[in-house]
């Protein structure tokens, strides 16, 4: 696994966990439980209505839950022990089944930290399933029980291609077929902001307007990299601020290997030569928040 | 017959057509009038922002239908477009013209496209007591091995003599497991006469072979729009809802090396022009677009099965496509899932 695409990795085997598969066989725990989840929720807390957005709300015919996605080396105690104050009530909105009792809370992780009094599932290469027992939908805790060691190392791609977070190469990954289909024949181009939005999928309406013009800027460095040098000749700025291609470009079996090659050469390389400059700046350690967030202030 | 105004004009002059060809039949034992084609097609756009590929359209009488009008061989051919999703286009052109008309439209106008059908939506009368299965025809072009090297497989088989060879029939079963099915025949009988001929084909397209009630033709034809449109509200349900993916099953083993090298060029008739983000043995990661659409799509493929992703409002019609194409071209009799149960079907 890429060291440096640890957060996409989190989110794409967390959701797996909601899925199944019959090659290879897969059936994820949550699936297993009867759990159907959502993405870019909006909660609110009994009593008091302040708004909660944990990463990924679900219920089953057993219970319900409310996972918290980090690669944070910080605790997340705190942000799950309010999470036990949402509303069930509110399910309904979403198509959730509704509940009357107090979450199960879990943080889906890639390596183990203490989140206190919380479930806790490493997603890496297998699963590990901590704290098991703090869980009262006895059904799910079967499930995780059954599905622990399963490997994670080939499950379905996810939508998302960019997280707030996302620096560098993460980005330029991210952004790979983004940019491709700024080739197509007639093409308008796309802006940076465009590309964020893309990029980001279900998530862009979670990530406040702050945290996405950081991911502007980044995208446009990286875009600048891109156009100077990988792809010169064939993608350029225009003055209203769109990527888009030059008027040499045709569609043509070797001008698109020529493209794909040079996106995959921009997008590969970096993990060499980016890692050694930015690994002491790079975030995913927990020297920075490094969770979607729905307001503008980190949670750490 | 005068000037199409109506949809009723225009089914007395279908009408006519096939009773013209069942006198011919009776008489010469063939027919000889252009038979009636129709293609179903996959829609984002309304009508009135999608251009005629012949002319342009009139609506024949407001309720949907439509006409086209000036232009080349006028009045040929004749859109329902009464569904939100799904068109389906008659024509009375002979086939040459139909195909090289409904290709070039799609291929011009993003946002239009076949409707590509799977294996249960070409043997969808099976087990119906009125229909009964003429003909079958199975492909597999092994389009990832060298020219040298492929072992290209084409079968087209009329039903009917099959028992006179011994063993005939268990080849004919075989096969239809193994490779993709790319057209089946089916006739309709009542009390002993066929009603309906049709040939299905796995790009949306079917051809009357023989009919004698247009009102059946269409009805049998728009039978199976509705059921391409509840599969493609489905799948986009299931897209919408999660961030799942659509996962493709094979019988023939991908050459991931080969596969790798096709869509880095966008060659090959799977139009998908992708780069590898991730490289394991037996599992590749690729991420790019459809060249069909430009659509973003993610493929992660093993040796025998795919996961699909469609991002954004990406369309799902690009599930049933790849799987139809990739299917005739490298891998074998497909299906298509989403959480363990078969959709597209």
């Amino acid at each position: 696994m890429a060291k440096l695409d640890r957060r996409i990795v989190l989110w794409r085997n967390t959701i797996a966990l909601f899925h199944e598969r019959n090659r290879p066989r897969f059936v994820g725990p949550f699936r297993k439980a009867g759990y159907a989840y959502r993405v870019e929720t909006v909660l609110s807390t009994r009593r008091t209505g302040e708004e909660r957005s944990p990463d990924i709300v679900a219920s089953g015919p057993s219970g319900w839950l409310v996972l918290e996605l980090t690669c944070n080396d910080r605790s997340k105690e705190d942000k799950l022990d309010s999470y036990r104050q949402i509303d069930p009530r509110n399910l309904g909105m979403y198509g959730l089944k509704v509940h009357q009792s107090a979450p199960d809370t879990i943080c889906s992780r890639l390596s183990e930290i203490d989140d206190g009094k919380h479930t806790q599932i490493i997603v890496k290469d297998t699963v590990v399933v901590k704290k098991m027992e703090l869980l009262g939908d006895e059904k799910l805790k079967l499930a995780l029980r059954d599905f622990s060691g399963t490997e994670l190392t080939k499950l379905p791609t996810i939508p998302i291609s960019l997280l707030p977070e996302s620096k560098n190469h993460e980005v330029r990954r991210g952004l790979v077929d983004i940019v491709m289909q700024i080739f197509q024949p007639g093409s308008k181009g796309k802006t940076a902001h465009q590309m964020v939005e893309e990029g980001l999928d279900k998530l862009s309406g979670s990530v406040g307007a702050g945290k996405k013009t950081a991911m502007r800027t980044r995208v446009e460095k990286e875009m600048k990299v891109l156009m100077h040098h990988y792809l010169k000749g064939y993608l350029e700025l225009k003055d209203d601020g769109t990527y888009a291609p030059t008027d040499t470009v045709r569609e043509h079996p070797k001008t698109l290997e020529r493209i794909s090659s040079k996106l995959k050469e921009w997008a590969n390389t970096t993990q060499i030569d980016l890692f050694e400059t930015d690994i002491d700046g790079f975030e995913c350690d927990g020297q920075d928040g490094d969770d979607v967030h729905t307001s503008e202030e980190s949670d750490d | 017959m005068g000037r199409i105004q109506t949809l009723q004009n225009l089914k007395e002059m279908l009408q006519a057509g096939f009773e013209d060809n069942e006198a011919l039949l009776a008489q010469y034992g063939q027919t000889h009038l252009t038979q009636l084609k129709a293609y179903l097609l996959e829609t984002n756009y309304p009508i009135d922002e999608i251009e005629c590929p012949l002319g342009s359209w009139s609506s024949l009488g407001g309720a949907g239908w439509y006409i086209n009008r000036g232009g080349r061989s006028p009045s040929t051919l004749f859109l329902d477009a009464t569904r939100k999703r799904i068109w389906i286009l008659y024509t009375i052109l002979d086939a040459t013209e139909a195909d090289a008309v409904t290709d070039n439209w799609v291929r011009c106008i993003k946002g239009l496209d076949r409707c590509w059908l799977s294996r249960n939506h070409l043997l969808h009368y099976d087990g119906n007591e009125a229909w009964q299965q003429r003909g079958l025809g199975l492909k597999f072009s092994d389009g990832l091995a060298s020219d040298e090297e492929a072992g290209r497989f084409s079968l087209k088989a009329w039903y009917g003599a099959t028992e006179k060879i011994p063993g005939l029939a268990d080849v004919l079963d075989t096969a239809k497991e193994n490779f993709a099915i790319y057209s089946t025949r089916w006739q309709k009988l009542k009390e002993d006469s066929v009603t309906l001929a049709v040939e299905w084909y796995s790009n949306g397209k079917a051809t009357i072979n023989r009919a004698i009630d247009i009102d059946e033709v269409m009805l049998s034809i728009s039978d199976m729009a509705n059921r391409y449109e509840d599969a493609l509200d489905e799948a986009t349900n299931l897209r919408d809802d999660g961030l799942g993916a659509f996962e493709l099953n094979f019988t023939q083993s991908i050459d991931l090396e080969a596969f790798s090298k096709t869509v880095a060029m966008g060659r090959g008739r799977m139009n998908l022009w992708l780069i590898e983000t991730e490289t394991e043995p037996d599992f590749r990661r690729f991420k790019g677009v459809d060249l069909h659409t430009w659509d973003r799509v993610f493929l992660d493929v093993g040796p025998d099965y795919a996961y699909l992703t469609v991002p954004g409002r990406g369309c799902v019609n690009a599930a049933p496509r790849i799987a139809t194409i990739q299917g005739e071209d490298n891998a074998g009799r497909t299906s298509i899932f989403f959480d363990g149960v078969e959709i597209f079907g």
